[in-house]
């Protein structure tokens, strides 16, 4: 297998230079353990506030986080009635879930046995 | 011994799980090295196979107690009448997935599985799914599936309650079974039409002399809806979060396995079994329609899953929401070259973008059986710290578990399609070739794909980031090195594949689809 031409083939449609992008990734994690080195590490002191979280306004320094179930709220709110439907079909039931496969098998049978389509 | 290699695929992991706990009872060191030894041999017994495959596209036939295991068809008969495996390029790509994911899950599963009496049962239940799992893979005979089939549902019911039922009532394992057991007999119920019609469980005498009744309709719905069902595509995908969520995570990714085997079969049975048009009949079994089934399917499957996952806030039950919706990729690739598979072209749409569509759907069957996996076992390092699966009670678990961390980030780029990861590469030919045959479904495509990055974030920002915060965490051991390697062996693959793309395209996703089709 010719090695070179395998890493800067253009194929499948798109520009692809593997070899390139591992290059480009070395380099930037060269550069930012340099950087970091010279801009972070020297003022670094593990035992000050610096290491706290900044929590601007927030009194409760541990429980900060905003939690998982709040993420993304205006979405969910928008499409709540949406969520509402989807949830009660997702009940844990499994006669309920039998439902969708008998209904299921009835669509296929009328579009290719009854020849809808 | 080289042409037994195929039941040597098989029969080992099915020798092992009867033979593992015997040593086991003396020695679960050894035993857990014998059961290594043993994957990681069926794994080189599986790429022995890749140059005569692959490379010189020929396709294994292996009959179980012929004279001459490579004779598919006994002297004095039409048809194949042994339990006959066809070892073809769309076949290997089943059996390399079901090999890599279950040593992965073995390695993972040494240190995440408590060991004491019951981790002998464990591994008897292990092989018994992986020998099942081969089988399925392997299998041309539709009686043979079945069979295969049941072994792997038994199995996986089994393991889905290994460590429930310590704390609860095992009703994911019990519903897990129900599910099976319903989609497996209805399965039956297609294999008998076919057989009452044509006396063969042979896939390919099958479809030579297919002659499109109502029964062959009837018998392809049956088929169809049965492994539908088993892959978890929307509306029949509610049991997936119930059962992938309870589940340990090392038997999470085999039960995400079995549902691709499943979906392999599906496309098989499109293609290989009901692909068969023949000139003057009117009424015969429409592809376009089949393949339109397919994609709505597909489409489906992508939303709600996507959808629903976003307000999880349950790490296993947001990922197996996922696992429905990257289902959704692959039915939809597939199902646009079901559509234009018969087109009346002489196979022009198919060729222009109709085999890319299938392409990216195999690849990204591939690809999704990698990254899926990783995720999942993520997702038991993450319950296995804190003791729990609420996202709400996870932070800041990046201050401890750097390994995990970039880990998870891979397998989180990935299924997002972040170049440079494989997820990109296949979904990136999904959306090219899909466009072509229909706009807006390559745009709903790309719409889940930016809500997939939306919820992984939102995981990675619950469960990594944040402060440090020691005392949420329950196991306070250092990562073992079997669940560091089971993640380390499917991230790798996930970078790999990434980064060259073109090389399993054009050397194993290119036959499997030569495989499958056949344009008259």
């Amino acid at each position: 297998m010719d090695i070179v031409s395998t890493i800067f083939k253009q194929d499948i449609g798109v520009f692809w230079y593997p070899f390139i992008l591992l290059l480009i990734l070395v380099f930037l994690i060269i550069v930012f353990k340099i950087w970091g080195r010279i801009y972070f590490s020297a003022d670094y002191n593990k035992d000050s506030d610096q290491v706290k979280p900044y929590n601007s306004g927030n009194i409760d320094e541990v429980n900060y986080s905003i939690k998982s179930s709040n993420l993304y709220w205006g979405f969910r709110k928008s499409i709540q009635s949406y969520f509402d439907r989807m949830g009660a079909l997702h009940n844990g039931d499994l006669n309920d879930y039998i439902k969708w496969y008998v209904i299921f098998m009835g669509v296929c049978f009328l579009l290719l046995g009854g020849g809808l389509l | 011994m080289s042409k037994h290699i195929p039941a040597f695929i098989i029969t080992i992991p099915l020798l092992l799980a009867f033979l593992l706990p015997v040593i086991g009872r003396s020695a679960p060191r050894l035993r857990n090295l014998l059961a290594l030894v043993a994957l990681g041999m069926v794994n080189i017994l599986i790429f022995s196979l890749i140059p005569e495959v692959f490379i010189h596209g020929k396709t294994i036939f292996y009959a179980f107690g012929a004279a001459d295991p490579l004779m598919a068809v006994p002297e004095g008969l039409d048809f194949p009448v042994r339990i006959l495996l066809k070892i073809d390029s769309f076949a290997m790509i089943l059996a390399i997935v079901v090999g890599i994911v279950s040593l992965s899950s073995f390695l993972f599963s040494i240190d995440f599985i408590e060991e004491d009496s019951r981790k002998n049962y464990y591994t008897i239940i292990f092989f018994l799914l992986v020998a099942g799992l081969f089988g399925m893979s392997f299998t041309n005979d539709l009686f043979n599936f079945f069979v295969f089939l049941e072994l792997a549902s038994i199995s996986g019911g089994a393991l889905v309650s290994f460590v429930t039922f310590k704390k609860s009532p095992p009703y994911a394992g019990f519903k897990y079974l129900l599910v099976s057991t319903l989609a497996s007999t209805l399965f039956l119920v297609g294999v008998a039409l076919c057989y009452a019609q044509y006396g063969s469980f042979n896939m390919n005498y099958i479809n030579s002399v297919l002659n499109h009744s109502l029964l062959d309709k009837l018998a392809l719905i049956f088929i169809l809806a049965a492994l539908a069902f088993k892959a978890g595509a929307v509306p029949m995908h509610m049991w997936i979060p119930d059962t992938y969520s309870e589940a340990p995570a090392p038997i999470t990714i085999m039960l995400k396995t079995t549902g691709l085997i499943c979906l392999g079969v599906l496309f098989k049975v499109s293609f290989s079994l009901f692909g068969n048009p023949v000139p003057g009949i009117v009424n015969g079994i429409n592809h376009l329609t089949l393949g339109w089934i397919i994609i709505i399917l597909g489409v489906l499957s992508m939303f709600v899953g996507v959808t629903m996952a976003l307000v999880q806030h349950d790490v296993k039950r947001l990922m197996a929401y996922h696992s429905v919706s990257q289902t959704g990729y692959i039915l939809l690739g597939v199902g646009v070259g079901v559509a234009v598979y018969t087109k009346a072209d002489g196979g022009a749409a198919f060729k222009a973008f109709g085999s890319m569509a299938m392409a990216g759907g195999i690849f990204h069957f591939i690809n999704n059986a990698f990254y899926k996996s990783l995720l999942f076992l993520t997702s038991g390092v993450m319950e296995k710290r804190f003791g729990t699966r609420d996202l709400n009670s996870m932070i800041g678990m990046a201050h401890r578990d750097t390994f995990t961390t970039v880990i998870f980030m891979i397998g989180a780029l990935a299924i997002s399609g972040i170049p440079p990861f494989n997820g990109f590469a296949s979904k990136l030919l999904i959306y090219e070739s899909v466009y072509k045959f229909h706009p807006l479904l390559a745009i709903i495509a790309m719409f889940v794909s930016v809500m997939t990055l939306a919820s992984f974030m939102k995981v990675f920002y619950s469960a990594f980031l944040g402060p440090r915060r020691e005392d949420l965490i329950v196991d306070k051991r250092k990562l073992p090195m079997g669940m560091g390697l089971g993640m380390l062996i499917l991230a790798v693959l996930v970078v790999l594949l990434g980064l060259f793309p073109d090389l399993v395209i054009n050397n194993l996703v290119g036959p499997a689809i030569s495989g499958l089709v056949n344009i008259r």
